[in-house]
């Protein structure tokens, strides 16, 4: 644990002492800004409820969008500038290695959902919005956080340069975030697995609505474990080569 | 990848595509199921001529794992063949054996399969990455990690399996999403046999898992959910004449006789066993719910409308059996529905109200029926308008309580108001003109305006007459003719007319006489308080 902390911390101060981590937070909190704007205040009038959801609606959007580049650099960078034979000879194991650098962007994007949390509570200026759906709303970002999270490690794992290891993470993601469309012009079982798989459609919705299914909590904290184990897996079958 | 490996992955693949996607189509199953098979020999030869051609101890250690591995995902594949309709059929099991034999196969097969085919490609890996020469270290160690992975698989797909289908729902939305209330867990609790509720969705719908959630509470021995993609199960939605995907089907009784009946006789055969089939058919109930999550919002809100039809269907039923206190219920379940679902002033709100109060009128609590009956006016006099039609049968409703209460000239006033609203409607020769027009000539009557009584009860039996009327009207006229004639002092004519009701009433199939018991009763009591001339 303390290795892994080691890292997390380690890989924090990187991301805040360049403008890199500042910079997608900053970027991501005004796309979310000027969407809430735009599009969940809008200029018809609404319930507050609407509201809160059109609200998780795009910001799962830019969190999703958000995790890309602030894991593209994880492992990518240290083998892009040459310092992952430093992490490989380092006396960690492969799950303190992996696990601290995962800390670490996942502290940020709690950090970058976190800051959002002033737009829904504008509405209670004006309406009445449950506390539970904001929480729900909140607990359902951060489990998505956490799964895109764990699929960007495990693309910047498998990449020897940070554009790769975006592209290969955005596939990824863009896979389990539209496979409900590739549920409909499938058949059966394919058609059960790949809705399953839906990132939003079947599991981040409910939380958009306020509701908290235990379903879609086991789904996401599972591919980011599956991701994690690939990583880390991978990592330790690297250093053979 | 080596060539053993890319053997074994398409032989799986065929297998798969065989298996689950070919189904029903027996020749091209066959072929790509043979076609499987022999690419999985394929991969285990090539693998251990890998073996046999390594010199170096590594590499051989290698191909001995990775031959194990192939042949452990062989394993896999024949603990499926456990699972299929044709080996279970061979195994003579009962039920409950079935079962248990089923649960084991299908949980153990994936896992042997994942903890085969990970470790298979990363030992693969390694042995690509080291065609020469390769510590023995390093195939332990890979194998270690291929293991590992698919352990971590092996742990999340049960766990995502169970999560799904003991899902756990909190609803911290301000505006709820509506469960199951005490009487519709009451109503599941009273049923005499079990129901079965499929959800025909395909599985990307929205619409499936809200009415998942929506059944979850109330599933347990009287009432069980499946969701089903009407695609991937034709049989059933045959049987079930489920034609497409956004259908629920609720079914009371056991499906294998439709079933049966579903399923194309080979030729020659007829459909005669089908036709003969004595065993008790099922009952099933469709509501098509569309797979669309606002098209299936305005369906369901149909629904609830139908609810309340049913309802009131319900109790029209008991009444007729004679269970008014069942009946009772039902009409004031449909009453708070429509109420609900509807409005307070929709006209369908009137009905299970005008039929609470007939069995009030029918209890002798007639100022309680007058009241719901006064209700029910209301709303049909502002719905259609204060001389409609449907106005006009709830004053007769109120003028037939006012008689029975003996107030003969409030009731007079009503049933005539009555009478002129339905002559205005539907004419002056209409069958609904002859239930006012004998309760008017009652009246009359008990008001001593004999001349009136007998025009009214002369013009109820030229309507008879004209619309050539079946005996149950028939023996109403006679009846009121018999208490008319009586009173002018014609006592071989009234004794005439009653004897004629009498013949008329016995005349009537069992359970039309049933239905018309009170009027028997009432005739039977006028002739044994009128002495016989």
């Amino acid at each position: 644990m303390r290795g892994m902390m080691l890292v997390a911390r380690r890989e924090l101060a990187a991301y805040f002492n360049s403008y890199w981590g500042w910079v997608v937070i900053a970027v991501i909190l005004l796309i979310d800004g000027l969407l809430f704007n735009a599009w969940a205040m809008g200029d018809q009038p609404k319930y507050s409820s609407k509201v809160i959801e059109d609200f998780f609606f795009f910001s799962f959007g830019c969190t999703v969008i958000a995790s890309l580049p602030i894991t593209m650099r994880l492992f990518a960078e240290e083998k892009q500038t040459g310092t992952m034979v430093l992490l490989d000879s380092a006396p960690l194991s492969r799950w303190q290695l992996v696990g601290g650098k995962y800390l670490s962007a996942l502290l940020v994007m709690a950090l970058l959902v976190l800051s959002t949390l002033y737009m829904p509570a504008l509405v209670f200026i004006n309406g009445k919005v449950s506390y539970g759906h904001i929480f729900a709303g909140y607990l359902g970002l951060m489990l998505v956080a956490s799964a895109t999270t764990g699929i960007g490690t495990l693309g910047s794992a498998v990449s020897r340069n940070q554009i790769v290891a975006f592209i290969i993470s955005a596939l990824l993601v863009l896979f389990f975030v539209l496979s409900w469309l590739l549920a409909k012009v499938a058949d059966p079982p394919l058609k059960d697995i790949l809705s399953y798989l839906s990132f939003f459609d079947r599991h981040f919705r409910g939380f958009m609505e306020g509701k908290i299914n235990t379903e879609s909590v086991v789904y996401f904290l599972s591919v980011a474990f599956v991701a994690l184990l690939c990583s880390s897996r991978y990592l330790a079958a690297r250093r053979w080569r | 990848m080596s060539s053993s490996t890319l053997s074994y992955l398409a032989g799986m693949l065929a297998l798969f595509v065989g298996q689950r996607i070919l189904d029903g189509i027996d020749e091209w199953q066959t072929a790509a199921t043979v076609l499987g098979a022999l690419l999985l020999l394929a991969g285990a030869v090539l693998r251990f001529r890998s073996l046999r051609g390594a010199e170096d101890p590594g590499l051989r250690l290698g191909h001995r794992v990775a031959l194990l591995l192939l042949l452990t995902g062989a394993v896999a594949v024949v603990l499926y063949v456990g699972t299929t309709e044709r080996f279970m059929s061979s195994l003579s099991l009962d039920d409950q054996g079935e079962e248990r034999w089923l649960g084991s196969m299908r949980s153990l097969w994936p896992v042997v399969w994942l903890l085969g085919t990970i470790p298979l490609l990363v030992v693969d890996y390694g042995l690509r990455s080291s065609p020469v020469v390769i510590p023995k270290a390093r195939v332990r160690e890979t194998l270690a990690h291929g293991l590992v992975a698919a352990m971590g698989l092996c742990l999340v797909f049960p766990l995502n399996y169970v999560s799904s289908k003991r899902n756990e729902r909190w609803d911290l939305a301000y505006f709820k999403t509506p469960v199951p209330g005490t009487a519709t867990h009451a109503l599941v609790e009273a049923l005499e046999e079990p129901v079965t509720v499929r959800i025909f969705m395909p599985p990307s719908s929205e619409v499936a898992q809200e009415l998942r959630h929506y059944f979850a509470p109330l599933e347990g021995p009287k009432l069980s959910v499946e969701i089903l993609d009407q695609a991937a199960n034709p049989t059933l939605a045959k049987a079930l004449a489920v034609r497409d995907n956004g259908t629920v089907a609720i079914t009371q009784g056991d499906i294998s006789v439709l079933l049966d009946a579903a399923v194309p006789k080979p030729e020659g055969e007829g459909d005669g066993a089908a036709e003969s089939d004595d065993r008790p058919k099922p009952v099933t109930r469709r509501y098509r719910v569309n797979a669309d999550f606002e098209k299936a919002k305005r369906s369901l809100k149909k629904i609830d409308a139908e609810v309340g039809k049913m309802l009131n269907n319900q109790g029209l039923a008991y009444r007729a059996i004679g269970r008014d206190d069942d009946a009772l219920e039902s009409f004031e379940q449909a009453h708070a529905l429509r109420r609900r679902v509807l409005g307070p002033d929709h006209p369908d709100v009137a009905k299970p109200l005008a039929n609470i109060a007939t069995i009030l009128r029918a209890r002798g609590e007639y100022e309680d029926a007058a009241e719901y009956v006064a209700k029910a006016l209301a709303i049909r006099q502002r719905a259609h308008g204060e001389d409609s039609v449907e106005a006009a049968f709830m004053h007769a409703s109120l003028g037939l309580i006012r008689l029975e209460q003996g107030r003969p000239e409030p009731a007079r006033q009503r049933l005539t108001t009555a009478i002129l609203a339905i002559e205005q409607a539907l004419g002056a020769e209409d069958v609904a003109l002859l239930g006012p027009l004998l309760s008017l000539a009652e009246s009359e009557r008990q008001l001593g305006r004999l001349d009136d009584a007998t025009s009214h009860v002369e013009r109820a039996w030229a309507l008879v007459d004209a619309l050539k009327l079946g005996k149950a009207e028939q023996a109403q006229v006679h009846q009121r003719w018999a208490a008319v004639r009586w009173d002018r002092g014609d006592t071989v004519g009234a004794w005439t007319e009653a004897e004629l009701a009498q013949q008329a009433y016995e005349d009537l199939p069992d359970l039309e006489r049933d239905a018309h018991s009170d009027a028997i009763a009432r005739l039977h009591a006028w002739q044994q308080s009128h002495p016989e001339p």
